[in-house]
């Protein structure tokens, strides 16, 4: 009889258990004020994000909780289920066709806010109205080692200077006769299909509205892509990095791990990527190297602004939730928002704690490294262009048939024709 | 309560069933009934209202030659990984239940790659494959490992085989040992007096016993290979050029990459009645060999 009772206790315990665990952990917080959740999808700014977090809670008493992306994930699938589960985070950190996706039943209107005058061109609006705060402004180009060119060429290098393929190419070739190999090119997808060929779109013009027209009609097939003088200039800068490429004879066993070390060391000269690959960089610098970030010439016309101007690939954006989040929540991000561009910590936490690039033009702090300070140099001048919203899927699907092309597996023709029926294929 | 009665033997069993079936409802079944309505729907994963489309996302799979490809290339990949695994493991069991000297030690050693998750597995191979085997190839100028297998469609598909049957062949090669110490020793022991060689103790005593085992291996190596996620991932990543994406990534790219959802759904449908149709037959079939000693 005992055991019997033994049975039932635990039994009856584990039903409670296991029903208790369904029910997850909430009603954690309570307390006077309120608590802000924020999605965050840059993996390497998270424990500076959480220190940034624990800052303005010792200055405003509001907490804010720092959600991280599982690595790998996409944050589109993590933001889905936490509004299927209908916990979303007050904010959230998203790519710009995230926020496309998800504005109209999700993401709360901000054209009334302050920032969004000095935010200028880096502010994107959907339909004439905003709805998404830019967190730091991310630009590709070509990473070039400025000490290993001068020392190689025993001259002054000024990248400026390097404003048409013509050029781009007599400097490579004198770099490989110095012995230096000139290029480093990742064979990433997300690098090849996304940065690359963005150029493409980008190139188009200087006006957003024009890209994204000149997109819509390559999704109504209108564009003959082969016969492009912007995608047959791309595609020739790209034959020369792919000609001076220091894993040219197998360029798919290009390694990320190993490329920022490339350049980091003076073994090659330039790299093409962007600021966002500093700290991966970072790591691998040892005494007196002099980085910086340069717009790839796509054409042999110096006067060409695709030349002249570093193509951005827009920026992570924050939207507010306006499903769950209740007026208190809301008004509380609103401030946190205005905090980190108009605080002196909170505009120090963006651009050196974070390390990130400030859209803002009130903001006199500088990023810490040389790549986010040329950015920022080219984005006063106001020579950046915010990159047009691709499909989410394009780095990948357009990524492999870049591959292919690397790999000496299609041509430029059939490139054209892939792209082509990529973008018609997106109904 | 009473034991005997109908109405106390299901409390008893509702006392210890229960909880774990809850768990399997909440968590297994519902979701599945509820992914299947929507490939119904035009749901996009996040929006708070969906519409019933019919079979549109059907139409959609059908026309989707790229999964048609990945789930080719998936049964080509479970066919070869499933004969090798099941191979190597039996061969390996037979060996480690002969009396070799340091058994129990090579049978641990043989097992521990199943206990590293794929995902690891697949960065350790992939630095295997990519550095380790080039640079050895290098050296001794061997021209098969002289450029990375992953860089080539049709050796990465290989590699995902080498890696899959490495990682599992010591798990199944448990079982099968399992199988062998099963077999009752006077059978055996009547075999060799008959005169049976030890070729024909296998084929006839021995693998007729063993038709269990074969039916758990073969199930749990069809179902694991079918549904590979984290290997693909880690170890190719789909490369070179999107060759070596099988039927998992795939729907997990449709629906959460592309954002179309109910067509990423229901491939995933299309997927587990793929699976199981297949592995049902083959328990049906397997069943069937199953002999007393």
């Amino acid at each position: 009889m005992r055991k019997k009772g033994l049975c039932i206790v635990l039994a009856v315990c584990m039903m409670v258990f296991s029903l208790t665990a369904c029910a997850g952990t909430s009603g954690e917080s309570g307390g006077a004020s309120v608590t802000l959740t924020f999605l965050n999808s840059k993996g390497e700014i998270q424990s500076a994000l959480e220190d940034l977090a624990k800052l303005y809670r010792e200055k405003t008493g509001v907490a804010i909780e720092i959600i991280a992306c599982p690595a790998g994930g996409s944050p589109f699938e993590k933001i889905s289920t936490m509004y299927n589960s209908g916990t979303p985070p007050t904010m959230a950190m998203l790519d710009t066709t995230d926020i496309v996706a998800l504005y109209r039943e999700r993401a709360l209107d901000l054209s009334g806010e302050r920032w969004v005058e000095d935010g200028g061109g880096q502010v994107y609006r959907i339909e004439g109205s905003v709805y998404s705060f830019p967190l730091g402004v991310e630009a590709k180009g070509l990473i070039y080692n400025k000490t290993i060119i001068e020392t190689t060429l025993g001259r002054p290098f000024d990248p400026k200077e390097i404003n048409t393929q013509d050029k781009l190419r007599s400097l490579f070739e004198e770099l490989q006769q110095a012995g230096v190999p000139p290029m480093c090119l990742s064979k990433e997808d997300w690098s090849l299909g996304s940065h690359v060929i963005g150029y493409f779109y980008e190139s188009q013009s200087q006006e957003l509205d024009e890209i994204t027209e000149f997109t819509n009609s390559l999704r109504r097939g209108e564009v003959d892509v082969a016969e492009d003088p912007r995608f047959n200039g791309l595609m020739d800068t790209f034959d020369i990095l792919r000609e001076y490429n220091i894993s040219k004879d197998n360029p798919l066993a290009a390694d990320y791990a190993v490329d920022p070390s490339y350049i980091a060391d003076g073994e090659v000269a330039f790299w093409f990527n962007g600021n966002w690959a500093w700290p991966n960089i970072v790591d691998f610098i040892e005494g007196e190297q002099e980085l910086g970030l340069m717009p790839m010439p796509i054409s042999n016309d110096p006067e060409d602004f695709a030349n002249q101007v570093l193509l951005g690939t827009g920026s992570k954006q924050v939207m507010i939730d306006k499903v769950k989040a209740s007026e208190e929540e809301v008004q509380a991000a609103k401030d946190f928002l205005n905090w980190l561009v108009y605080d002196p910590d909170g505009q120090k936490g963006m651009a050196q704690d974070l390390n990130l690039v400030p859209a803002f033009s009130n903001i006199q702090l500088s990023p810490t490294d040389p790549l986010g300070q040329t950015i920022q140099a080219y984005v006063r001048e106001g020579a950046t262009v915010f990159g047009p919203i691709i499909p989410s899927d394009h780095w990948s699907i357009v990524g492999a048939y870049m591959q292919q092309y690397l790999a000496g597996k299609s041509d430029r023709v059939e490139l054209a024709n892939n792209i082509e029926k990529y973008w018609m294929s997106l109904e | 309560m009473n034991e005997n009665t109908k109405r106390g033997k299901f409390l008893l069993f509702l006392i210890f069933v229960g909880p774990a079936l809850l768990c399997f409802f909440a968590v297994v079944i519902v979701p599945f009934l509820y992914g299947i309505y929507l490939t119904f729907t035009n749901w996009d994963g996040i929006s708070p209202n969906h519409d019933f489309v019919g079979f549109t996302n059907y139409v959609a799979v059908f026309r989707d030659s790229e999964f048609w490809k990945a789930l080719l290339l998936t049964l080509q990949y479970v066919v070869f990984s499933v004969l090798l695994i099941n191979v190597i493991a039996f061969i390996l069991a037979y060996l480690l239940t002969s009396g070799v000297k340091g058994q129990s030690f090579l049978r641990s050693a043989f097992f521990t790659p199943n206990l590293i998750g794929g995902i690891i597995l697949g960065f350790i191979w992939s630095f295997v494959f990519s550095r380790a085997l080039v640079s050895v190839g290098q050296t001794l100028n061997i021209p098969l490992f002289s450029q990375s297998w992953l860089t080539d469609p049709t050796k990465a598909f290989w590699a995902l085989v080498v890696v899959t049957v490495w990682q599992y062949s010591g798990y199944m090669m448990i079982i099968y040992i399992a199988g062998f110490t099963g077999v009752p020793k006077d059978v055996l022991e009547a075999a060799s007096i008959d005169g049976c060689t030890g070729f024909q103790t296998v084929r006839h005593i021995i693998l007729p016993l063993m038709v269990p085992s074969f039916v758990i291996c073969l199930f749990l190596s069809i179902q694991r290979c079918f549904m590979v996620y984290d290997l693909n991932l880690s170890l190719t990543g789909g490369e070179p050029y999107g060759s070596t994406i099988m039927a998992a990534m795939h729907v997990y790219q449709k629906a959460f990459l592309s954002k179309q959802y109910g067509t990423g759904q229901g491939e995933a449908f299309i997927l587990f009645l793929v699976v199981a149709a297949i592995t049902l037959t083959q328990i049906y079939l397997g069943k069937q060999k199953e002999v007393d000693a």
